[in-house]
């Protein structure tokens, strides 16, 4: 396996991050140029040497439009803008079509950003599903409604086709504590043990609020360019080894309804090419960012990512490998759970500071290889990113 | 390990109060109906599909069209969750714990339908329950609600 060799290697050189609060006074569109802002001075770059905007297309185009970014930031080359995919699919995915368009030349310095305040937004993080006319009309008169309770009814047929214990979810939860508490900047950083966890308020029978991701506004950004031009600049390059975007053949709006293969995640589709692109097997892996929206979906990408079967992902948390100083350690910043709901694009800056040597404390001590899973229903993402050499 | 809120179970009374919101023709008919008494779930003119939730083709047979049929009214349950939050916008109401679910209709392969569940007094729900349609009066509006058929599964 070598990283950077590659003529064509593409890699992040810089990387932004808002500490995420429950409720910013600042509007999404400042903490998106902010973050941004953030990741280019990381870098040592200005906006005129970024040609260049690839993020996502559910949230971003309406939100925080790219023109009110680049104007901000004096990209006064800005030429490729792109918005694709859904959530954290799109956000996860950005860099690996920045990758192929830098290596294409449609660009040369790529910037992605994202910025959420679901936080302090009315409505919430449940208010984007009840614009859908098939669940305002179809599922929300009968209270199916909210994600939790989308994912509580995978849980449960879970529990009855593989068995789940309250120990078994509370390990995913312990675990992104634990690795919370050795992260500066993680919004939930007390410590949390089994009972605690246990006496918990149920939310949505089985999960709990523990179960479920935090809730904030903040923002997060990284660049990326040429592995030639990145050994120039300020960082230790992280290389963009390989990864997929992959989106399942139905609707987003009958997901979590209707899914034939309901204890499955796209993750069955990105995982496995992303994986042969890199290079890479499950040995490689160092580390894995999970995209953490509650603790089952975690369960379930561990397994769809092939690192063990169907039916075994509460075993693999429950004995602990996930945790600080275990064999494989997942969510090393405390995830969506502990850390931040910034949709895994804070799995990206994460992941990039483990294969820099800069998380400190919260340091996997040799870490090469890691990968970082995004999700947006009915896509996915699987990214594998490898420390320079 | 059993904990305080597993005693807490939903009633009868707890079945969500909510105007389905207006504005898309198909779930207005899909309500139309069931204010008349009725359960009717669209199914395709080309193919044995049914089409849920309806898109402009039928995703097996490219068919633009379906017909309301009168849907079957027992079936599986799927999956469920007992839910003791309250999500719901200001429109909706609803008195917690609440119990909602899938339910795999009989003759109706490939759709599950969102309803809300009563179990008999005392009755846990389980995945897999045998369930059977009883159109109840909520707020003076008919909701198709699935109840567990006794005895369980």
């Amino acid at each position: 396996m070598t990283h950077g060799t590659s003529k064509n290697a593409v890699a992040i050189v810089g990387i932004g991050e808002i500490p995420p609060v429950r409720r910013s006074n600042q509007t999404i569109v400042a903490m998106a140029v902010a973050a941004a802002k953030e990741s280019l001075d990381d870098a040592g770059l200005r906006g005129s040497d970024v040609d260049g905007i690839i993020t996502e297309a559910s949230n971003m185009p309406h939100d925080v439009p790219a023109d009110q970014v680049a104007t901000a930031l004096g990209m006064t080359n800005r030429r490729l803008t792109l918005h694709a995919n859904v959530a954290g699919a799109g956000i996860v995915g950005a860099p690996l079509l920045a990758a192929e368009a830098i290596r294409s030349g449609a660009a040369e310095v790529v910037l992605s950003y994202y910025a959420l305040d679901w936080g302090s937004a009315a409505g919430g993080p449940y208010a984007f599903h009840a614009g859908d006319p098939m669940k305002s009309g179809f599922e929300m008169p009968f209270g199916w409604y909210g994600q939790p309770v989308y994912f509580a009814a995978m849980a449960q047929r879970y529990k009855h086709e593989f068995g789940l214990t309250a120990e078994q979810t509370g390990a995913v939860a312990l675990a992104a504590r634990a690795h919370a508490r050795n992260t500066p900047g993680a919004m939930k950083r007390e410590p949390l043990d089994l009972a605690e966890y246990v006496a918990n308020r149920m939310i949505a029978d089985p999960l709990r609020q523990l179960d479920c991701c935090l809730l904030n506004d903040g923002g997060v950004a990284f660049v990326m360019t040429s592995m030639e031009r990145a050994r120039d600049l300020r960082q230790i390059p992280v290389e963009i080894l390989g990864g997929m975007v992959a989106s399942e053949s139905i609707t987003q709006s009958a997901y979590f309804t209707q899914k034939r293969d309901y204890l499955a995640t796209p993750a069955v589709l990105s995982g496995p090419p992303a994986m042969k692109m890199a290079g890479i097997t499950h040995e490689d892996v160092d580390f894995a960012e999970i995209y953490d929206c509650f603790t089952i979906s975690t369960i379930l990408q561990l397994e769809d990512l092939g690192f063990c079967n169907k039916g075994e992902g509460g075993a693999f948390f429950e004995d602990g490998r996930t945790g600080p100083g275990g064999s494989f350690p997942v969510n090393t910043h405390g995830g969506l759970l502990s850390h931040s709901y910034l949709l895994a694009g804070n799995h990206v800056t994460e992941a990039v500071r483990q294969l820099r040597g800069d998380r400190g404390d919260g340091q996997v001590p040799g870490a090469e290889v890691g990968l970082v899973t995004g999700l947006g229903v009915p896509d996915h993402t699987t990214l594998v990113l490898g420390r320079s050499k | 390990m059993s904990t305080p809120n597993e005693a807490m179970m939903p009633t009868m009374r707890s079945l969500p109060s909510m105007t389905p919101p207006a504005g898309s023709p198909i779930t207005d008919q899909f309500w139309a109906f069931v204010a008349d008494g009725e359960f009717r779930l669209p199914k395709c003119d080309g193919c044995d599909n049914w089409r849920w939730y309806p898109l402009p083709l039928c995703e097996r047979c490219g068919t633009p069209d379906f017909e309301w049929v009168l849907a079957p009214t027992t079936g599986k349950l799927f999956s469920y969750s007992i839910v003791h939050h309250n999500f719901l916008p200001p429109s909706g109401s609803v008195t917690l714990p609440y119990l909602v679910g899938l339910v795999e209709l009989d003759d109706a392969v490939g759709m599950r339908f969102v309803a809300d569940i009563v179990a008999p007094e005392g009755q846990t729900p389980r995945v897999d329950d045998p369930v059977h349609l009883v159109m109840t009066i909520v707020d003076g509006r008919n909701l198709p609600v699935f109840a567990i058929t006794s005895g369980g599964s």
